[in-house]
């Protein structure tokens, strides 16, 4: 009887580890940017999210110098300010969890490739060519806002970035 | 006619030796299912911590802490399914068989004394319960085959996929279909066994229905 019991006990957490563990997302993404481009990670705002950015800026040939060089590439992050990054980069973004889950969401910005919704509540997009109205009125202002937590910068110059993002949707 | 009796009764012990190992395997599977769901538990714990952990930054996927817990979690998880296994496995060879050889060595008084003291109400209850367990111990064996795989390949094709960069594909409906192929596959030996020794234990309860009502009639005309 013992035995029936402490069974019935694993089962219940094996159920409750189950559920959570449904709970953890990942999202990947890998795109080659030139001119103006934006990387632009989102999340519900009821989860957690972790990015791994990741930025290669193009091999270039040097005739004069009969060398391969990395092109120069300039980051502009949403306070505006500046990295300029002749090598690999890399760097982890954290979102927190800034409000709790009440109804589904379901959230399409146009053309902007952010997805977001209860069975993907986070996201991970690299738009290549955008325009600077994108940063005003894409990203910057979105009616969704008040439902997902953005994170975006610019990227300026010819790079191939990949993003590896994980969550927890709670 | 003394030494047909000796015989007769030979068998029936053993197959009743038999019916005791077979309870005792219906006995374990209580034991069974802890130490498995245990090790699930456990495997999943280790996941979890490793979800945790890329999750917050305390290390990245593809650093050492990582892999160590992956490796781990399939440890855990096999490991615990093979010892449970070894654990039923022990306890059957534990069961004390073959009491009976000295007494019947005696000959037909020995044969008879053995069966005075056969309680047969009980025999058909074990052989009953023997039967059932059969069933429940095969299906369980499956399911957990099926867990196991089920886990390994989904952890497996999650691990590609972070590698080649193609999560945009569901492979999870595709690993769990494969993982019933290939767990019906691996124990097709054993569900066929199992269903023989479901047939065998039908056959040894009617000859035993025929024994007790032989021996009830004999009694009476003694």
């Amino acid at each position: 009887m013992k035995k029936a019991w402490l069974l019935l006990v694993l089962i219940l957490v094996i159920a409750t580890q189950w559920t959570f563990l449904s709970a953890f997302h990942s999202v990947s993404e890998s795109q080659i940017t030139n001119e103006t481009s934006a990387v632009v990670i989102s999340k519900a705002n009821y989860a957690f999210m972790r990015a791994h950015i990741e930025i290669f800026p193009e091999y270039i040939v040097n005739y004069t110098a009969q060398t391969l060089q990395q092109a120069n590439v300039t980051l502009t992050f949403q306070d505006g300010s500046q990295k300029q990054i002749t090598e690999n980069y890399a760097f982890d973004v954290f979102l927190t969890r800034t409000a709790s889950h009440f109804g589904s969401i379901s959230a399409v910005t146009p053309g902007y490739s952010i997805l977001i919704s209860d069975d993907h509540p986070i996201n991970a997009a690299v738009m290549s060519n955008v325009s600077e109205d994108f940063f005003t009125y894409g990203v910057g202002s979105s009616y969704l806002l008040d439902r997902i937590d953005v994170y975006w910068f610019k990227i300026e110059g010819d790079a191939h970035v990949s993003i590896s993002g994980y969550g927890l949707a709670i | 006619m003394e030494q047909n009796l000796t015989a007769k009764m030979e068998m029936l012990m053993t197959a009743l030796d038999q019916v005791r190992k077979y309870k005792e395997i219906v006995a374990s599977m209580a034991d069974f299912a802890v130490i498995t769901a245990l090790s699930i538990a456990t495997a999943l714990a280790f996941l979890m911590l490793a979800k945790f952990g890329v999750l917050f930054g305390w290390f990245n996927p593809w650093d050492g802490i990582a892999g160590l817990l992956a490796l781990l979690t399939v440890i855990v998880l096999v490991g615990g399914v093979v010892f449970a296994g070894f654990w039923v496995n022990r306890r059957v060879r534990h069961v004390k068989v073959g009491q009976w050889k000295p007494t019947l060595e005696e000959g037909a008084p020995g044969a008879i004394k053995l069966l005075q003291e056969l309680n047969w109400e009980n025999i058909f209850k074990d052989i009953r319960r023997a039967k059932m367990g059969f069933t429940i111990y095969g299906l369980t064996r499956v399911f957990i085959s099926w867990l196991i795989i089920a886990v390994v390949l989904n952890f497996a094709a999650g691990f590609l996929s972070s590698i080649v960069h193609v999560a945009e594909i569901n492979l999870t409906l595709t690993m769990d279909l494969l993982s019933v192929v290939i767990a019906v596959f691996i124990n097709r030996k054993d569900l066929q066994k199992r269903y023989e020794q479901v047939g065998n234990l039908d056959a040894l309860l009617w000859e035993l229905r025929w024994f007790d009502n032989e021996f009830r009639r004999a009694d009476f005309e003694t």
